[in-house]
């Protein structure tokens, strides 16, 4: 039972992470019917952007990867939130406006191509090898109650997913720019008409998804669910979870990223907890694989997720 | 120098010959009848251009002194930039395993329009089904054949691509794509775990098979083991020339089925099935069929590559077989052209070179800011160099030359044609 739970609550803050990244991938499908598949590329740029602001060594040895400033670990974040918001229009400007109209493959293989280039860019500046966030953290797990673990950052990451989830909602869904978002998001034109810009709709939406990447992956970093502790290129891996998040959930539907993150997370925090068990049946690490499995038989049985439109096609 | 001046030379007489063909054959080009269109070559230029290809690519390895047959080991160098050294060779020979697996995806990508980035999975499995098939595997004490082994590996490939295909038939465009990344993890997941005959993703497998072609009883041709291998003992090659025929053979076996499939009904269809597959459904075309089709071939295409790869290095490692491993090949059939036969040629012969482009070229780029010379060091080493132009190339491709390579040279084609009318 306590095994139960503490795989409940790193799944809570995997599964909180996930959400973000979700959620961050819905926005953007609404607003340009993209799915960014180099959105590993941008969760794991965030967090070196992150360590570049608050590294543990200030200057530019070679030697060592570059860190630049020394700012305590909630200002970099932001910093690298607003820093990633303004690189996510940039691209939204740079290359994917480039390919409205286009074939979805074309505009899949425009984000593969983007990924690579900043996974190339990302290796030459820190290199392959992992570093370590300076976080506020701390390293040991508390014990309320017998043997039950909880992580500081797990508590952290809770509450920053939830006031994000709240000042989304109920704050930024009901300002200007997101009623402008839903608007366009809904007919394009209508919206146009009405004197809204696509175009800094179309920016603000890719801006907004890297800072909510960001956000995820410097929380992964910090260690976040216990997936990883450190900045490294791997992170990738765990924004295309994003993918089977938002498939669970409709993939044009925000309240739908949030849940389908939550029950992806949970679900795979929980085959990990019991790998020792089902080892024997499914194989080492199986817990990569459950998100896709769930997504495949997701999609099989409800195309359209859980809060969804469905697909009208017409022949 | 002057073999620079002769190849430079050579390169001009080519496309002025190219030039006049293009101008010749401009008005054969259309097609006044379906018989006309469905012709495998449809001009005299074309037929000529793959026939001059057909003998280059023989005499790469050698040289053009297999005219005096008979001199033990060759090279001899009677042109100059031929015959492609061992490290040009080894290029050609990736180009050639490239080319394939290519070609399998350009099928499914290109022509029948289902974006899958699964490929490295099938790759994957050809190339660890030659360690089975070619090394566990003994019928009665003795190894199979390896023409056998590489065609099981086509129709492992096959088999198990073509699983994919009804769920292709329920999900298109986005999603099919998120699903495809499940052959991946999928992939890895079962290398990490088979140890048995993967070896794990520790550690690579290093006793695949080199490839052993037994002409007849009593007369072997081994292309790896043992050195130098020979024919009637006089002509000699070395692992990387005998390598060079086998692969660009199966290429261009592969080119041909691809050729002759796009041009059949079946080719058709599955362009239908892209274009918009319930249009395609209420003219006839059976989508399952077609789609699960698509799917077969490509994953057999995969598989080859895969256990031509895995027999050519002898070793596999499970990390290679990642997802940018798919989109190298993504990157082949961008540049190459998307739904070209001779696009997918194109892309592997240049993603396959490219590093090794770079690598010459590194005593000039050295003196650029930030380039890394030692592999070990952090910066900006030839391999991330080369990976930083796959990506680049991706992209400026699809937003510049959305048809790639091959569309390029239709274009230039074009223009000599229509000269004094050509814009």
């Amino acid at each position: 039972m306590t095994q139960f739970i503490n795989g409940l609550v790193s799944g809570i803050a995997l599964g909180g992470i996930y959400a973000v990244i979700a959620l961050g991938f819905v926005i953007v499908y609404r607003a340009t019917h993209t799915l960014n598949f180099a959105q590993g590329a941008v969760v794991t740029l965030g967090a070196y952007v992150t360590y570049l602001l608050s590294g543990p060594i200030r200057g530019l040895k070679f030697d060592n990867p570059p860190s630049l400033l020394r700012l305590p670990y909630w200002l970099a974040l932001l910093v690298a939130m607003v820093l990633m918001g303004g690189f996510g229009w940039l691209l939204e400007v740079l290359v994917i406006r480039r390919f409205r109209g286009r074939p979805v493959f074309a505009i899949i293989m425009a984000t593969l191509g983007v990924g690579t280039i900043m996974g190339a860019l990302m290796n030459v500046v820190w290199g392959t090898s992992p570093v370590n966030l300076v976080t506020p953290f701390g390293t040991k797990p508390r014990h309320p109650y017998g043997g039950i673990r909880i992580n500081d950052v797990d508590i952290a990451t809770l509450v920053i997913i939830f006031a994000i989830a709240v000042a989304f909602f109920f704050g930024f869904q009901r300002s200007k720019l997101g009623t402008a978002m839903k608007a366009t998001a809904f007919d394009q034109e209508a919206a146009i008409a009405q004197g809204i810009s696509p175009k800094v709709i179309f920016g603000a939406s890719w801006a907004l998804s890297c800072a909510l990447a960001t956000l995820a992956g410097v929380l992964l970093a910090s260690g976040a669910g216990s997936v990883a502790t450190q900045v490294s290129p791997g992170l990738g891996l765990f924004a295309l979870v994003g993918f089977p998040a938002i498939v669970l959930g409709g993939v044009d539907s925000l309240e739908g990223a949030v849940l389908g993150g939550m029950i992806i997370g949970i679900v795979q925090a929980i085959s990990a907890t019991y790998e020792s068990k089902i080892e024997r049946y499914v194989g080492n690490e199986f817990w990569k694989l459950t998100p896709y499995l769930l997504m495949i038989a997701v999609l099989l049985v409800r195309p359209s997720g859980l809060f969804g439109t469905k697909e009208v096609r017409r022949v | 120098m002057s073999g620079a001046l002769v190849t430079v030379a050579g390169l001009v007489v080519a496309v002025v010959v190219l030039v006049l063909f293009a101008r010749r054959d401009a008005a054969r080009r259309l097609a006044t009848s379906y018989a006309d269109e469905h012709r495998r070559f449809r001009t005299l230029g074309s037929k000529l251009g793959v026939f001059v290809g057909a003998i280059l690519l023989v005499s790469a390895p050698i040289g053009f002194s297999w005219i005096g047959i008979g001199r033990a080991h060759l090279p001899a160098k009677l042109l100059p930039g031929f015959p492609l050294n061992e490290k040009w060779l080894f290029v050609g020979v990736l180009a050639a395993i490239y080319t394939i697996a290519a070609l399998g995806m350009n099928l499914l990508i290109g022509n029948t329009g289902q974006i899958s980035l699964g490929h490295s999975g099938f790759i994957a499995l050809g190339a660890y089904s030659t360690g089975y098939f070619g090394v566990d595997l003994k019928i009665a004490g003795h190894h199979i054949p390896s023409l056998l082994w590489v065609v099981i590996a086509g129709v492992l490939g096959a088999v198990v691509s073509a699983a994919i295909g009804p769920f292709a038939l329920r999900l298109r465009g986005n999603y099919l794509a998120m699903v495809s990344l499940l052959l991946v993890f999928a992939a890895e997941h079962i290398i990490k775990n088979w140890v048995s005959v993967t070896g794990g993703d520790a550690s690579p497998r290093t006793d695949l098979p080199g490839f052993v072609l037994t002409l007849w009883p009593g007369k072997t041709l081994r292309f790896r083991d043992g050195g130098d291998t020979s024919f009637f003992d006089t002509f000699f090659f070395t692992p990387n020339q005998g390598y060079f025929w086998l692969c660009w053979g199966f290429a261009i076996v592969a080119m041909i089925v691809a050729r002759n499939v796009l041009r059949s009904r079946q080719g058709r269809a599955m362009m239908a099935v892209r274009d918009r597959d319930l249009s395609a459904e209420v003219i006839g075309v059976r989508q399952m069929y077609t789609k699960t089709s698509a799917f077969a071939l490509s994953g057999a295409f995969a598989a080859v590559a895969g256990a031509l790869y895995a027999s050519f290095f002898g070793n596999v490692q499970a990390s290679s077989f990642a997802l940018d491993f798919s989109i190298l090949f993504v990157t082949m059939i961008v540049i190459g052209g998307v739904g070209s036969v001779f696009g997918s040629v194109l892309g592997a012969v240049a993603v396959a070179s490219l590093f090794d482009v770079i690598k010459s070229g590194q005593g000039l780029l050295s003196h650029l800011p930030l380039v890394q010379l030692d592999p070990a060091k952090r910066g900006l080493t030839l391999s991330i160099l080369s990976t930083l132009i796959y990506g680049l190339l991706l992209v400026l491709f699809l937003i510049f030359f959305p048809t790639g390579l091959a569309g390029l040279w239709a274009r230039v084609r074009r223009y000599f044609a229509t000269w004094p009318f050509s814009k």
